[in-house]
């Protein structure tokens, strides 16, 4: 019994000393804290395949480098990498919140910090604070629950834009035609067959207004139909060629690229960390191509830095301070050249885009989405309805409805109210 | 390493928030309270299952508490759960008691079920401190070339121990199902079982390092390396291992059978990769014998061809009874005990004449040639009273001493 004893004790009396690591003197005002502490940041990716030493190395770099950033400012913070499938995200959270081990900070999409939010597993934060400051004004709409508070802070764009092997493709297609032109010639595409990864040929084929209109309740007249139709009609074009691959919502378009079954496909920006390390500087990045009708209209995800709900006070404070310092226009933009994987969000974060095709690339790309933001948001609306549309696409696909059924289920979905 | 080390150090930060500090402090005063309970004398043979009992519902209690304080309760929850399993492990054993052999059970409990249970503990709590998937992919270092991850290692020595420990059952069931389908003895099967446990180790082996990621060519590598290894250092135990091999192929000896080891029968339990285990009933000692002693020294087995054995007892009658009614008797009564053998028959040969009696060996057969010793006590106790009733005397040594006459001075 006595070693029992002993052990208990011994973890009983060390467990304050560890503790005691982050309770130090209170700082002065202006002055950080000079305590150690450790900071447990989440990080969803896009599913389990995904995690392997390549991409825990990257993404470890990453925040290894923002660690080191932040050092000079206030040493003693170690940041602790926590990789989740995207999806098991919020499951995890919500497990840990109940043990006590909650991460201090999640970076998650938009959409996933508001369901933690919604779900109370993470705390909000009270606006205007000094990380907000250095927000676009723009986006804070996106992180308020109410005029007082914010369920997450922004910390980087993650546009949609085109991903291609530079050892097979020299020149990446500008336009849709030229796209139908390449695969003739022998280049591989793949596609998803999913609205939200498709919603950029919409602008590009000129039925995003039609479809936004519907949305919005006008009624479907001929044109609005008509250009609905001439969307599916080029998707089943693309379908006929041999080298188009429109492939399942949960295809891995990535993996198809690294190994040589695509030399183009439609990415996210913080796809690159996985698909850059394998493929290093043979990854090529270009905006996705406009068609007769128009700019497309790729979507942007909001990337958020969202505030876990177990926080120790000192970890909470270190945590705070970091947000705020990785919204400084300088790491912004020192973090965006380092890792090209997400746009800042500050105020002023100028990029060097001349000197860079890939950082072209992703301010065009950013820049195509915010164009299309204002219609694009409407179908984002119904991104609870996004299965019926993948649905209606998939029989479209494989022939089960043909092109004038399709187009008819979809603008019955497009006019029915959202659940 | 030093990333899995640093990721591992990284653990302890969670022990700064209080709401950590509450459930371990609270689950180590509770244990301790309960171990405390335990040692004292328990008032009834049940005792010890209410001090358990009493644990769990006091962790419950303690989760319950916490979540009505808006606490984090998840840890507490865990360990109640997983000391819960862990006293389950302790009723399944009993449970397994009735239907398995002791022996069988205790191997089960010890070396499968409690090692697996502690594995499944473990990963709850890493589970619950770090991410697995992401923990998995940290690399150890190269394995000629390859990257080795922790996943890899952890998946190789997990994959090991079941086919050490979990090839023991469907290896002896397929030996079963062999033995009906072609005929042969009990230790022919044991025999078998160890050979389709060793080829299903191997195989097993092989295949997992070469699935998990191992370079192929490393692995023939290293066990050339091995062999020119095992030439020096380990030449003995792998001299035991190739001897065990040898012997159960040759059927010399076999799970089962019977040797005579320093004049004592003794009978073989198992045949391992360095040693084999013998049963030696005079003592209930289990004797461990390297096996390539039986490839240097001369062994005795009563199971060679069959099971059956000659067992001698000598005894002597006075001269004065007619040797052939003694042997007649003396035949005729071993017959009558159990476990000789009625065929062949009992024979009885006159070995000589003695100082005082004419000497007498019997000669039997019997079945088991574990039973030796008290079969022959049976024997000579039953030639005793045979003797007793028949009138044949059973002489004590005698010496008649003749006086010389004194010779005249």
């Amino acid at each position: 019994m006595g070693r029992w004893l002993r052990a208990a004790a011994l973890v009983l009396g060390l467990a304050p000393l560890v503790a005691g690591c982050g309770l130090g003197p209170q700082p002065l005002p202006g002055l950080t804290p000079r305590t150690s502490t450790i900071l447990y940041v989440a990080i969803g990716v896009g599913d389990a395949t995904r995690i392997d030493s390549t991409l825990r190395s990257a993404l470890g770099e990453k925040l290894e480098a923002l660690e080191k950033l932040y050092a000079d400012l206030r040493p003693g913070v170690k940041l602790e990498l926590l990789i989740f499938e995207e999806e098991r995200l919020l499951a995890e959270v919500r497990r840990r919140t109940r043990s006590g081990l909650a991460p201090d900070l999640i970076l998650a999409e938009g959409s996933i910090a508001q369901q933690l939010h919604q779900e109370g597993l993470t705390r909000t934060v009270p606006f205007p604070n000094p990380s907000s400051d250095q927000l676009s004004p723009s986006l804070i709409p996106f992180a308020q629950v109410d005029a007082r508070h914010l369920f997450a802070v922004p910390v980087g764009y993650a546009p949609q834009l085109a991903c291609f092997d530079r050892r097979r493709m020299a020149q990446p297609p500008a336009t849709m035609q030229a796209l139908l032109t390449a695969s003739s010639e022998g280049q591989s595409f793949g596609f998803k067959l999913d609205l939200g990864d498709l919603a950029w040929t919409l602008g590009s084929l000129g039925a995003l207004e039609s479809f936004t209109a519907i949305r919005a309740g006008s009624p479907a007249t001929e044109e609005h139909v008509s250009r609905i139709r001439q969307w599916l009609l080029w998707l089943q074009t693309a379908n006929l060629q041999q080298r188009i691959t429109l492939a399942g919502p949960d295809a891995n378009l990535g993996d198809g690229l690294l190994d040589g079954t695509y030399a183009w496909i439609t990415c996210r920006s913080s796809d690159q960390t996985y698909l850059h390390a394998q493929l290093g500087d043979d990854l090529g990045l270009a905006p996705l191509p406009a068609g007769s009708q128009g700019q497309p209209s790729p979507v942007s995800v909001l990337l958020m830095w969202a505030y876990g709900r177990n926080s120790s006070p000192v970890q909470r404070q270190a945590a705070e301070e970091l947000v705020r310092f990785s919204l400084n226009p300088p790491v912004q933009r020192a973090m965006t050249l380092r890792g090209r994987t997400l746009l800042p969000v500050s105020r002023e974060a100028p990029l060097p885009v001349a000197s860079s095709t890939r950082l072209a690339a992703l301010v065009t790309a950013q820049q195509q989405a915010q164009d299309a933001r204002a219609r694009i948001s409407q179908l984002l609306v119904m991104r609870n309805r996004e299965e019926d549309f993948n649905r209606i696409l998939i029989a479209f696909h494989y022939g089960n409805l043909g092109v004038d059924e399709a187009t008819d289920a979809l603008v019955r979905l497009l006019q029915s109210p959202s659940p | 390493m030093s990333e899995l080390l640093s990721q591992i150090g990284g653990w302890f930060g969670y022990l700064s928030r209080p709401g950590v500090l509450v459930q371990l402090s609270g689950v180590a005063v509770l244990i301790a309270a309960s171990l405390l309970a335990s040692r004292r004398p328990p008032a009834r043979p049940a005792g010890p299952w209410f001090a358990r009992l009493g644990l769990l519902a006091l962790l419950g209690l303690f989760t319950a508490v916490l979540a009505a304080v808006s606490m984090p309760y998840g840890l507490v929850g865990i360990a109640a759960l997983l000391i819960g399993g862990w006293f389950g492990l302790g009723l399944l054993r009993h449970g397994l008691g009735r239907w398995l052999p002791a022996g069988e059970v205790r191997q089960l409990d010890s070396g499968l079920l409690r090692p697996l249970y502690l594995l499944f503990s473990l990963v709850m709590l890493i589970r619950e401190v770090d991410a697995p998937a992401s923990l998995a992919v940290i690399p150890i270092g190269t394995w000629f070339g390859s990257t080795v991850t922790v996943g890899q290692v952890f998946l190789s020595l997990l994959v090991i121990v079941l086919l050490f420990v979990g090839s023991r059952p469907p290896s002896h069931g397929l030996a079963w199902i062999l033995q009906r389908l072609l005929g042969g003895g009990d230790s022919g099967r044991r025999a078998l079982a160890l050979l389709i446990q060793y080829s299903i180790i191997a195989t097993g082996v092989v295949w997992t390092l070469d699935q998990i990621g191992f370079n192929r060519t490393a692995i023939l590598a290293v066990a050339g390396g091995l062999s020119v290894g095992l030439g020096f250092g380990i030449k003995e135990v792998f001299s035991n291992f190739i001897s065990g091999l040898w012997l159960l192929f040759e059927g010399s000896v076999r799970p089962g059978d019977i040797l005579y080891i320093d004049g004592d029968p003794c009978e073989v339990r198992s045949l391992g990769l360095r040693a084999a285990v013998l049963w030696r009933d005079r003592d209930n000692a289990e004797l461990v014998i390297p096996n390539q002693t039986f490839f240097t020294t001369t062994t005795t087995t009563f199971t060679g061809s069959d099971r059956m054995r000659i067992s001698e007892v000598s005894f002597g009658a006075a001269y004065h009874h007619d040797p052939g009614e003694v042997i007649r008797l003396a035949a005729a009564t071993a017959a009558e005990v159990p476990g000789v053998l009625a065929e062949p028959a009992p024979k009885v040969l006159v070995m000589g004449y003695g100082d005082s009696a004419i000497n007498y060996a019997l000669r039997f057969w019997i079945a088991n040639p574990m039973q030796n010793l008290s079969i022959s006590t049976a024997v000579r106790r039953a030639i005793w009273q045979a003797f007793q009733r028949q009138g044949i005397e059973i002489p004590f040594p005698q010496r008649v001493l003749h006086r010389g006459r004194s010779q005249p001075g």
